[in-house]
């Protein structure tokens, strides 16, 4: 199975030395870094060390990034997509336990949770209520419990994969997609992975914008669900 | 005070408007991002035609004489806001634009220099 990591990166001149640190131990995984128009010098540094590198002319933000790796993934013909985050929180290790409910038919997307068993970086108070709230709103509108909504560690299969190519959430995409799928019959699973801290760099979401974020998702979320079975 | 009647028809074109805007949103033919402030317009509307209360407060704080008139004057405001925002969203797109074509410019560049250096060479 060809399988490839997608790692979006927005200066994360640090947080790729941290990647490619954690990568050295795994093999059998391609890895694809989508330079989201960094001002600083994660492109170079990026190739630098070894990685293959997609540098995007204007800045899309977390979305538009990712859908660019899905749209690589999907061209090049890969069976199994991963998401990872570019600044190290994601450790790599947990990539076989991602990709087994996939390879086994159990699900078409795979969730790294940190809150199904509650260990390592647990996130802020603020996230907390966040995260809390938008698995409330998901299991109400799609009676599927997601303990981790926001994760941007996630495993897909090749249907996923075709369908985030052509259409995929731009701002805080991690739980619109998750009802975007649910609604249109998908599997998906949630495996226990524990977070390290961010690693250098700035988190791209203040706690001002979160509010806004908020009522923007919910609503997005809530038409999402309005939208018949086969609307993608 | 506000006409009864005039209370009615902004509440119901507000409500109308609203779910028309949905509706769009729902059709992938508007993007939410762009439409929230249309629907802040709506909900205020509502508010402000169905409490007539709080457009007399405010005639009474601008010294205007017409409630209705105040509710105009915000719907002005409101409206500005409006399409400055949406000047501001042309603008980023527009330089956005220019890197984008200024890139598929020095990329056909590329790919004639490796189409040259194909035939070169044989």
């Amino acid at each position: 199975m060809k399988v490839l990591a997608i790692v979006p990166a927005f200066n994360e001149e640090e947080g790729l030395l941290r990647v490619a640190e954690q990568f050295k131990e795994i093999d059998g995984v391609d890895i694809v870094v989508v330079n989201d128009c960094s001002k600083d010098a994660t492109s170079t540094i990026g190739r630098k060390l070894g990685f293959n590198v997609i540098d995007l002319p204007c800045n899309l933000g977390i979305g538009g990034a990712v859908q660019t790796g899905y749209k690589y993934a999907f061209d090049q013909n890969y069976d199994i997509a991963i998401q990872v985050d570019g600044d190290g929180q994601h450790n790599p290790s947990y990539l076989k336990d991602l990709i087994k409910p996939i390879k086994e038919g159990r699900a078409d997307l795979v969730i790294g949770s940190r809150y199904l068993k509650k260990e390592g970086f647990q996130s802020t108070l603020l996230r907390r209520v966040g995260i809390n709230y938008f698995s409330f709103l998901i299991q109400l509108l799609q009676k599927k419990r997601i303990t981790d909504p926001t994760s941007g560690f996630r495993a897909c299969n090749r249907r996923v994969i075709e369908l985030f190519s052509s259409r995929y959430p731009n701002d805080y995409p991690e739980p619109e997609s998750i009802v975007y799928l649910l609604r249109n019959n998908y599997k998906i699973e949630e495996v226990p992975v524990i977070m390290n801290e961010r690693f250098g760099g700035e988190s791209s979401i203040s706690s001002i914008k979160s509010i806004y974020y908020m009522i923007k998702v919910s609503l997005a979320i809530i038409i999402d669900n309005m939208r018949k079975i086969g609307l993608t | 005070m506000i006409n009864f009647q005039l209370q009615i028809i902004l509440v119901i074109t507000s409500i109308i408007t609203f779910i028309v805007i949905i509706n769009l949103i729902r059709k992938y033919n508007l993007e939410l991002r762009y439409s929230l402030l249309w629907l802040f317009f709506c909900i205020v509307n509502v508010i402000l035609a169905a409490f007539s209360k709080i457009a007399i407060m405010i005639a009474g704080l601008l010294s205007i004489k017409e409630p209705v008139n105040a509710i105009f004057l915000l719907s002005f405001i409101f409206q500005f806001f409006l399409i400055f925002s949406l000047t501001l969203t042309i603008s980023r797109i527009s330089n956005k634009f220019t890197h984008l074509v200024q890139e598929v410019g020095l990329l056909k560049k590329e790919v004639e220099k490796l189409q040259n250096f194909n035939s070169v060479e044989r």
